[in-house]
C-alpha cells in the first residue's frame, strides 16, 4: 500500500490511518521531492512543472522498492499524480483509493471544478505572505538549524514544513492541472472517497469523476472537509477496508 | 451585553470543527461590518473568500489537527461589503466545557504592514528571479561548450560513420544485388531445360533458387537498412490511420487477403516520415502474421494513447514533458521466450522464421529511434506479443 500525501503537508498526515493498516500490508509512505523531509537539492524546476513529474517520484519509489500489485492512497491531487503514473505502468497498480479527487479545479465552460482563476492566484498570494510572517508555520526546516534541541511541540510543527519556491510551483502546478481526458485512459478499479461539504473537491466534482472514470466506486463520506484521514480516519479507514474486502 | 474583551483592538472569535462560528468579539463585527452577535451561527465560509478558505483547507485545519496550534497564520478575512480585511492570527484547538473541539482565534488588523510587505515580495521575487536567471544562464552557457566539444567529438565520428555506410550501400545495392540477379535467372533457365520432372537435379535447382530469393529478400532488407539512415529527415504530418491502412494491403499481398484479421482503433497525426512508419507497421505486421499460432487465425490488434513523456531519455536531470502516442500492436501468435526479447532486437537475428530476413525488428527499432521514440515487447510463449512503441506527437 503506497499512500501519498497531498498539497499542503507531508507524509505525516497519514499517521492516524498506517497503524490500521500494517498488519495486512506492507506500507510505504514518501515525501515528494520538496516536500517534508526530501533531498531538496533534488529539486528540479522543469521536472516539478508539471503532474507528470510528481507521477515519475511515484514511479521512483515503486521501482526503487521493486514493489508490484500496488495499492495506491493518494490525497487530493495525488489522486491524479496516481491516475499519470498509472497510465504510464499499467501493471504495477491493483487498485486505487482516491481521497477528494479532482480532476480539474477551474471552472471550464460547462464544467464546474469549484474555483476561479482569480481564486487561485488569491491561494498562492496568502502562502507568500505566509513565508514572509511565518516564523513556525510553514517555514522550511530552519529550526534543525538551531543550536538548542528540538521541542516536541517545534517538531510537530515543521511536519508540514514545505520550501515556499516548491510550494508556490506545487500550488500552481495541482489547481491549474486538468487530467478530464487522462481519465478514460486507464481502468484500474478505484474507490473515490467524497467527503461531505469539500470545497477543495465538491461533491458535484466526485459526481463528474465517478461518471467519467472506468471502474470506479463512489462512496460519499459524513467526514467534512478535504482531509477526512485526518478529521476523521475511523471512517476513512473503515471505508477503505471495506472497499478493499469487496473488491479484492 | 458587550464586556472589556470585546472592546479589545483585536478580533477574538472561536468555531467549532464543522466550521461554525461559535461566537465573535465586538471588534471582529464591527471590522468585518457586521452588527454586534450577527455572525454567531455563521458558516466560517461568510468571513474567508476563496483563496482563504483552501489555504485553510489545505494548510491551516491539517496543522491544527496534527498538532495543537497554527500560529502567525497570514489570511485575507471577508467583510460584508465584500472587501477584503489582511490578518494576522494564532489559533489553537481547544476542548469547551461540554467536549467538544473548538478552535479559538486571535486576529490582529495589518492593513499598513502588508504595504510594506507586498513590497518586500515584489523586491524578493525580482531578486530571487535574477538570481535563477543568472545561475540558470551560467549553468547554460557552461553546459553550451562541454555539448559542443561533444557535438565536435560526435561529428566526426558520424561523418566516418556514414561514408562507411555509403560504401556499404554501394556494394548492396551493386555488387550483391546484380549478381543474385543472375544467379535466379540462370537457375530458372537451368530449370526449364530439366524436361524430365523426375529428375533429382530439378529439386535441387528449385532449393537453389529459394535460397538465392532469401538472399535477395535480405540484400533488400539491408538496403532499407541503409536507405533509413540516408533518409532520416524528410518529415511531415504524418496520419497513422491512412499509414496503417497501406501497411495492411502490402501485408495481404504477401499472405493473401483475409489470411489475417486486423482490428485498429483511431489513430493520431503525429510528425515524421511516412514511408519509414509504413515499413515500420508492414513489418510489425508481417511478423505478427508470420509467427501466429498454428491452430489460429492471426488477429492483431492496433490501439493507441495519448500519453505525456519527457522528451529527454539520454541527458540526465533535463525535462520537458510533450505529447507521445503510444502504440501497442497486440497478436494472438505464438509468443516469444522474454530470454529471446532483447536478442531479437540485433541485427541479422534470424528466429526460426520461414521467409523472414532476420532484420524486421532491427528495422523497426531505427525507425522508431528516428523518431526519437522508444520500442519494446511483453510476449509469452503461447500467449501472443505486444509490441509498444511510443513517439513523440510533433
Amino acid at each position: 500500500m503506497l499512500l501519498a500525501h497531498g498539497f499542503g503537508c507531508d507524509q505525516h498526515m497519514w499517521r492516524f490511518v498506517i497503524p490500521e493498516f500494517e498488519k495486512d500490508y506492507q506500507i510505504v509512505a514518501f515525501d515528494y521531492v520538496g516536500h517534508g523531509h526530501s533531498d531538496r537539492m533534488a529539486y528540479n524546476k522543469d521536472r516539478y512543472a508539471s503532474l507528470q513529474g510528481y507521477a515519475q517520484d511515484v514511479l521512483d519509489v515503486c521501482d526503487e522498492l521493486a514493489l508490484k500489485n500496488v495499492i495506491f492512497v493518494g490525497h487530493s491531487v495525488s489522486s491524479m499524480v496516481g491516475l499519470l503514473a498509472a497510465i504510464e505502468r499499467p501493471h504495477l497498480f491493483n487498485r486505487f483509493i482516491m481521497i477528494g479527487p479532482s480532476p480539474c479545479y477551474i471552472n471550464n465552460g460547462g464544467y464546474t471544478g469549484g474555483f476561479a482563476r482569480a481564486d487561485i492566484e488569491g491561494l498562492i498570494q496568502t502562502m507568500e505572505k505566509n513565508y514572509i510572517g511565518w516564523a513556525n508555520f510553514l517555514a522550511p526546516d530552519i529550526m534543525g538549524n538551531a543550536e538548542r534541541p528540538l521541542l516536541a511541540e517545534e517538531l510537530a510543527e515543521s511536519f508540514c514544513s514545505t520550501d515556499p519556491v516548491v510550494a508556490r510551483q506545487f500550488a500552481e502546478v495541482t489547481f491549474f492541472s486538468d487530467n478530464r481526458d487522462d481519465l478514460y485512459k486507464i481502468s484500474v478499479p478505484s474507490l473515490i472517497l467524497q467527503c461531505s461539504n469539500d470545497m477543495i473537491a465538491p461533491d458535484v466534482v466526485g459526481e463528474y469523476l465517478s461518471e467519467h472514470l472506468p471502474g470506479s466506486t463512489l462512496y460519499k463520506m459524513e467526514a467534512t472537509g478535504h482531509c477526512p484521514h485526518m478529521s476523521a480516519p475511523d471512517e476513512t479507514v473503515r471505508l477503505i477496508k471495506k472497499y478493499l474486502a469487496d473488491s479484492l | 451585553m458587550t464586556t472589556g474583551f470585546d472592546k479589545v483592538s483585536a478580533l477574538l472569535f472561536n468555531f467549532n470543527v464543522e466550521g461554525k462560528i461559535i461566537e465573535a468579539n465586538l471588534t471582529a463585527h464591527q471590522l468585518l461590518g457586521y452588527e454586534f452577535a450577527d455572525l454567531a451561527g455563521q458558516s466560517l465560509e461568510t468571513i474567508l473568500p476563496v483563496a482563504s478558505r483552501i489555504f485553510y483547507q489545505t494548510h491551516w485545519l491539517p496543522m491544527l489537527q496534527l498538532t495543537q496550534f497554527a500560529n502567525e497564520l497570514f489570511v485575507n478575512l471577508l467583510c460584508k461589503d465584500g472587501s477584503q480585511l489582511p490578518v494576522l492570527i494564532n489559533s489553537k484547538r481547544v476542548v469547551d466545557s461540554n467536549g467538544a473541539m473548538m478552535i479559538t482565534c486571535v486576529g490582529i488588523v495589518i492593513q499598513n504592514r502588508m504595504k510594506y510587505e507586498g513590497e518586500l515580495i515584489a523586491a524578493k521575487q525580482a531578486y530571487e528571479s535574477a538570481l535563477s536567471s543568472n545561475a540558470a544562464l551560467t549553468d547554460a552557457s557552461e553546459n553550451l561548450r562541454t555539448k559542443k566539444e561533444e557535438l565536435e567529438k560526435s561529428y566526426a565520428q558520424l561523418e566516418r560513420q556514414l561514408i562507411e555506410l555509403r560504401q556499404i550501400n554501394k556494394i548492396v545495392t551493386h555488387d550483391i544485388q546484380e549478381p543474385v540477379r543472375k544467379l535466379l535467372y540462370y537457375s530458372d533457365v537451368l530449370g526449364e531445360q530439366i524436361n524430365n520432372v523426375e529428375d533429382p537435379l530439378l529439386k535441387n535447382v528449385q532449393r537453389m533458387r529459394a535460397v538465392t530469393q532469401q538472399l535477395q529478400r535480405r540484400v533488400l532488407n539491408l538496403q532499407q537498412y541503409v536507405w533509413l539512415t540516408e533518409n532520416d529527415d524528410l518529415k511531415s504530418n504524418v496520419k497513422l490511420d491512412k499509414v496503417v491502412a497501406e501497411a495492411k494491403l502490402d501485408v495481404e499481398e504477401r499472405f493473401g487477403p483475409g489470411s489475417y484479421i486486423l482490428e485498429t482503433t483511431t489513430l493520431q497525426e503525429i510528425r515524421g516520415n511516412a514511408e519509414q512508419l509504413k515499413l515500420l507497421f508492414v513489418n510489425l505486421i508481417d511478423n505478427a502474421v508470420r509467427f501466429s499460432a498454428e491452430n489460429r487465425k492471426p488477429v492483431i490488434t492496433i490501439q493507441s494513447t495519448i500519453i505525456d513523456r519527457n522528451i529527454f531519455k539520454n541527458l540526465k536531470d533535463e525535462y520537458r514533458y510533450a505529447p507521445h502516442v503510444r502504440i501497442l500492436i497486440r497478436d494472438n501468435g505464438r509468443g516469444i521466450d522474454s530470454s529471446l526479447h532483447e536478442q531479437m532486437f540485433t541485427m541479422m537475428y534470424a528466429h526460426d522464421n520461414p521467409g523472414g530476413s532476420g532484420m524486421g525488428l532491427t528495422l523497426c527499432r531505427k525507425i522508431v529511434g528516428y523518431h526519437h521514440g522508444t520500442m519494446s515487447l511483453r510476449s509469452n510463449p503461447g500467449e501472443g506479443t505486444t509490441v509498444e512503441i511510443v513517439l513523440p506527437v510533433e
